[in-house]
């Protein structure tokens, strides 16, 4: 109620000696009736369910991606490595910590089995250079694949940027182009 | 409504993240912590004032403190040969569930006045044709951490920048917020873009 008359004293003429006989409840052409008063006020409600729906949450869900996805198409197991994690910009070098984990990758590969490494690239640069690029990506994929099972027919390849799985118009899309896919029976 | 508590953490940083990059003005004057850099800008600015802070003014906040910045890189923005941006990366701080990234953001375009103000996000864009999306790798996990972002709204996963103007020259925050890294991870290698080198080894404090 206080912020009410408040609201309703700047409407009335200033100067002290005049406010002093004003009667706040008895002013001509004014009504302060409940329902007048509730009407002036713009409440914020603060039950649990408005202050929840008025927070916009940033899950953490999904947002960490795994260096491998393996998946499974017509009777070949397909890994996925993540070349964003592997490797740096426009290079072919792997991280020490990578050999570990593209072993296991294969490690369920028939013994003997013929396997292939595809490297694959976004289309951002030449088609040269990402043709090259995806090449020597391959091939130290292979190099890892081959010292971990040497009984393993390998047939490494770079695809550049001919055989994209997602748009390359947005960085996500991109991303998801950026690969070195292992392909064996299974 | 059932809303899981980590989300409402979330949220609660980025709120906290917004209030520490702000700092309320009670006076006209140049907000501290001007960059070197930003000091030799244009003073022919009109009637905007100091170029060298004057996005930062027009929104309220403190310039960022380029003393800061523990790592920082040039780049040349695809597309425009006039347009360089340097990169400062100010820190990487874990909290909880996430890590913070903090960067200071120059862009250098000589193709436009010096005392231009400029959006600086839309000239970014125009520049590099790609919005900036950066991630985190664990090169120890072999993991790669994206951008929190919430569901359906837009620039999802991408660098927030002040909503403000920027004159060439002047520099002006960054920031996201990523999942926090497991405990024992010292350091993260960064990309800002797809188009831009990693900065290696980025501790986080």
């Amino acid at each position: 109620m206080a912020l009410a008359l408040s609201g309703a004293l700047v409407l009335l003429p200033a100067g002290p000696a005049q406010a002093a006989d004003w009667d706040l409840d008895h002013l001509p052409g004014f009504a302060f009736d409940a329902e007048i008063l509730s009407s002036s006020i713009v409440s914020w409600p603060l039950d649990a369910e408005s202050l929840a729906s008025s927070i916009t949450s940033w899950p953490l869900d999904g947002s960490v991606e795994d260096l491998e996805e393996t998946t499974h198409e017509a009777g070949q197991t397909v890994v996925t490595l993540n070349a964003d994690i592997l490797f740096e910009f426009g290079k072919a070098a792997l991280p020490s910590t990578a050999s570990a984990r593209i072993a296991a990758a294969v490690a369920k590969a028939p013994k003997g089995s013929a396997v292939s490494v595809g490297g694959h690239t976004d289309d951002v640069g030449t088609d040269a250079d990402n043709l090259k690029l995806s090449n020597a990506r391959a091939q130290a994929v292979a190099a890892v694949v081959k010292a971990a099972r040497p009984d393993l027919k390998l047939t490494v390849k770079g695809f550049g940027e001919s055989s994209p799985v997602a748009s390359n118009t947005d960085a996500g899309g991109r991303s998801k182009n950026r690969r070195v896919e292992i392909r064996f029976p299974g | 409504m059932k809303r899981h508590p980590s989300r409402l953490l979330v949220a609660a940083l980025a709120l906290s993240l917004l209030a520490a990059c702000s700092t309320a003005k009670d006076t006209g004057g140049n907000p501290p912590g001007g960059s070197p850099g930003a000091a030799k800008s244009s003073s022919g600015s009109g009637a905007t004032g100091d170029p060298a802070t004057n996005g930062a003014n027009e929104i309220g906040i403190d310039a960022p403190d380029l003393s800061k910045v523990i790592f920082s890189k040039q780049f040349n923005l695809p597309g425009n040969a006039q347009r360089k941006v340097t990169v400062g990366i100010l820190s990487l701080e874990g909290k909880d569930q996430v890590a913070i990234l903090k960067v200071a953001v120059t862009p250098q375009f000589a193709d436009l006045p010096a005392s231009e103000l400029v959006g600086f996000q839309q000239a970014i864009n125009e520049g590099s044709g790609f919005v900036w999306q950066p991630t985190l790798l664990d090169l120890t996990n072999l993991k790669k951490y994206n951008v929190l972002h919430a569901p359906g709204t837009a620039g999802e996963g991408a660098l927030l920048f002040e909503n403000g103007k920027a004159v060439s020259g002047q520099p002006i925050y960054g920031w996201a917020v990523f999942a926090a890294p497991p405990a024992g991870v010292p350091s993260l290698d960064l990309t800002i873009t797809d188009w831009m080198p990693r900065f290696t080894n980025v501790p986080i404090r």
